[in-house]
């Protein structure tokens, strides 16, 4: 089913929206989760919670793409959720991804005076300039969390090849950053 | 986890977000069938004593390649604005290519000496080097020196001024620059300061714009500083060169080092069918040895000749060209490389001694490598100043203290082998205006020591003899 039609089926308040929302979006949506949460029961919660907050929120939005819009829901809610419990005995992938990325960044950035909307802006500057292919890579790591391997395994590529090319496109954003400003002393 | 840095990627524009959740179509396993790789030009300039340093720091950041990305149709909402940019985008590439015609014709008389000096070795080793990794890492050495010490650089790349230079290396990087995740042509330069030493800002400016140069500061011979080079040139050598890049060990005494290297690999255009292989005898010059030879029957091809040697070109898929020299009988590797012919073949200035062939050809599989001393062939192409503690002249770098060049060291490693994309394979019918359909057979068997080049736009990336498969 299209987006647009999925969107008109929670516009009219069909329940039928749910299940099409879950059939298009479920297996996405819960790797999203589980690369966060790490664990499978919380990960289905929280995918559960998603389609609710999506119910609640469509209408009266309109979004399009409505699959930005699902699965930026579902990594939000497994952001808080997982403020909320306990870290013990996670396999949090998402962890060493985001730490990737905050290691590259100019120390500027990274100082409380710059706020977290302030940051994303600047990356999705960045992300404007990069090519398709690049933007795909950069956002399967740093917004999915999705593990090397599996990108590779997605796009085709050699392992060795993508973590090449996210190391560069690292240094690109990073240079992007000290362009824009952010010095790193 | 960083929880400011997750929740500023809730701020990318969800049509991204979108697009990147999108599957791709699975290409099919990608095959390497050559590799080369390179770490290279390890300047190091010596200082009798050290100021004692604390940590590493970035000073300037390389500067990516300017070429423009050629423009995706999928990327354009409005076919007449793609359409736009893909012109542009075609004469920038038309450019790019008449400057490094231009490039490559200064320096001719470079790649010949130094194909000479650095490959004719009378042992029986193989010997490799990458006259463009060479180029570009003691092209940045003029940006560090003045007066005489930089004269004499320039002067070996045939350019007149600093200026013609940084415009000469620009044309060069951007023609053989080619990174798509599967072709990779990549070339990576960074310099390493000493903490403590006052350093030209401007020249590290220079560095990071005009050759896309990495500075970074810190106490150079500690172990942090010798990972963190390691690590740099791993992930710029895609690994191949591990064995060297784990074993950085800068001296204590050393205040600044340079490091450029470059990758290269691509698939055959005409993959090897690895059901052809043979095992058969290579005459090396310590005796005869057992080698996996690769074949091809009845290809048809351009055959090339000179005075001394047959050769054949191999197409890449990224464009590339590989070239494979085999020695007429009674010639050695140095008599070809002495006499210089083959240069003029390579780089495809006017050469007329080709024939549309059917070729049996045989290549042996290989993985070389090699690390080389350019220190005394560069002094014998007049480069003699910087290595000298009396006569060099780094005062573009820094005023401190006077600084020489101790080493300059090029390892290169290039592997082949014959796999490609099996499944892709497929026959081509040469249609109407394609050449005559040829007569002759010819059997080309490099089973006795031979040269190759990998070149890109006929600029050569690595030259190397193979005495050893």
């Amino acid at each position: 089913m299209d987006d647009q039609k999925i969107t008109n089926l929670l516009w009219q308040r069909a329940e039928t929206a749910i299940e099409a929302l879950s059939k298009k979006f479920g297996n996405r949506l819960m790797l999203i989760a589980l690369n966060i949460l790490g664990v499978r029961q919380d990960a289905e919660e929280s995918v559960n919670d998603t389609y609710l907050a999506v119910w609640h929120t469509v209408p009266p939005k309109k979004p399009d793409p409505l699959a930005g819009y699902v699965y930026a829901t579902g990594r939000n809610i497994s952001l808080d959720r997982l403020k909320y419990i306990s870290a013990e005995k996670r396999d949090c992938r998402y962890d060493l991804s985001i730490d990737e990325l905050a290691n590259c960044l100019p120390a500027a950035l990274l100082e409380e005076t710059v706020e977290a909307r302030e940051l994303g802006l600047a990356i999705n500057r960045f992300l404007g300039t990069v090519s398709a292919d690049n933007r795909t890579l950069f956002l399967r790591r740093y917004w999915f969390g999705d593990s090397v391997q599996t990108i590779a395994r997605d796009l085709g590529l050699r392992e060795n090849a993508a973590s090449v090319r996210l190391g560069r496109i690292r240094m690109q954003l990073r240079e992007h950053l000290i362009k824009e400003g952010y010095i790193d002393e | 986890m960083n929880e400011k840095v997750a929740k500023a990627l809730s701020y990318v524009d969800e049509k991204y977000v979108s697009a990147a959740a999108r599957k791709k179509k699975k290409k099919a396993r990608y095959f390497i069938s050559v590799v080369a790789a390179v770490l290279v030009l390890a300047i190091l300039f010596h200082l009798p004593s050290m100021p004692m340093v604390i940590s590493a720091k970035a000073v300037s950041i390389a500067s990516e390649s300017r070429q423009m990305q050629r423009p995706d149709r999928d990327d354009y909402e409005d076919v007449y604005a793609w359409r736009e940019d893909f012109n542009r985008w075609e004469e920038g590439q038309k450019q790019i290519s008449n400057d490094a015609r231009d490039a490559v014709t200064a320096l001719t008389p470079f790649f010949l000496t130094g194909s000479e000096q650095f490959l004719n070795t009378s042992g029986s080793e193989n010997a490799l080097w990458s006259p463009i990794n060479a180029y570009i890492g003691l092209s940045m050495v003029t940006e560090l020196t003045d007066g005489a010490s930089r004269r004499q650089i320039l002067d070996l790349f045939g350019v007149g001024s600093i200026d013609e230079l940084r415009r000469q290396v620009g044309a060069v990087w951007e023609s053989s620059y080619n990174d798509n995740g599967h072709e990779i042509s990549a070339l990576a330069n960074s310099l390493w300061l000493e903490e403590g030493l006052n350093y030209n800002r401007d020249t590290m400016d220079n560095l990071a714009y005009y050759y896309y140069a990495s500075v970074y500061r810190g106490d150079l011979g500690s172990q942090k500083i010798n990972n963190a080079i390691g690590a740099w040139l791993n992930n710029n050598t895609g690994g191949l060169l591990k064995n060297a890049s784990d074993n950085i060990n800068l001296s204590p005494d050393t205040i600044l080092a340079l490091y450029s290297t470059i990758y290269f690999q691509a698939k055959w255009q005409d993959q090897f069918n690895q059901g052809n292989n043979t095992k058969d005898v290579f005459h090396t010059p310590d005796g005869d040895k057992t080698a996996t030879f690769m074949n091809k029957k009845l290809a048809q091809m351009n055959y090339y000749y000179g005075d001394k040697f047959s050769a054949v070109r191999l197409g890449l898929k990224n464009g590339s060209s590989m070239w494979f020299i085999l020695p007429d009988e009674g010639y050695t590797t140095a008599d070809v490389l002495a006499d210089g012919q083959y240069m003029q073949m390579v780089l495809q200035q006017n050469w007329e001694n080709t024939k549309w062939m059917k070729v049996n050809l045989s290549v042996p599989k290989f993985d070389v490598n090699s690390t080389i001393s350019l220190k005394d062939g560069l002094q014998e192409m007049g480069v003699t100043d910087v290595f000298s503690n009396t006569t060099s002249n780094f005062t573009e770098i820094t005023g401190d203290v006077p600084i020489y060049l101790t080493a300059a060291n090029q390892s290169v490693r290039v592997q082949i082998d014959e796999e490609g994309v099996k499944a892709a394979a497929y026959i081509e019918f040469p249609g109407a205006g394609s050449p005559e359909p040829p007569e002759e057979i010819i059997d080309l068997v490099l089973d006795r020591p031979f040269i190759f080049a990998i070149t890109t736009e006929s600029i050569p990336l690595f030259i190397g003899t193979v005495n050893q498969p």
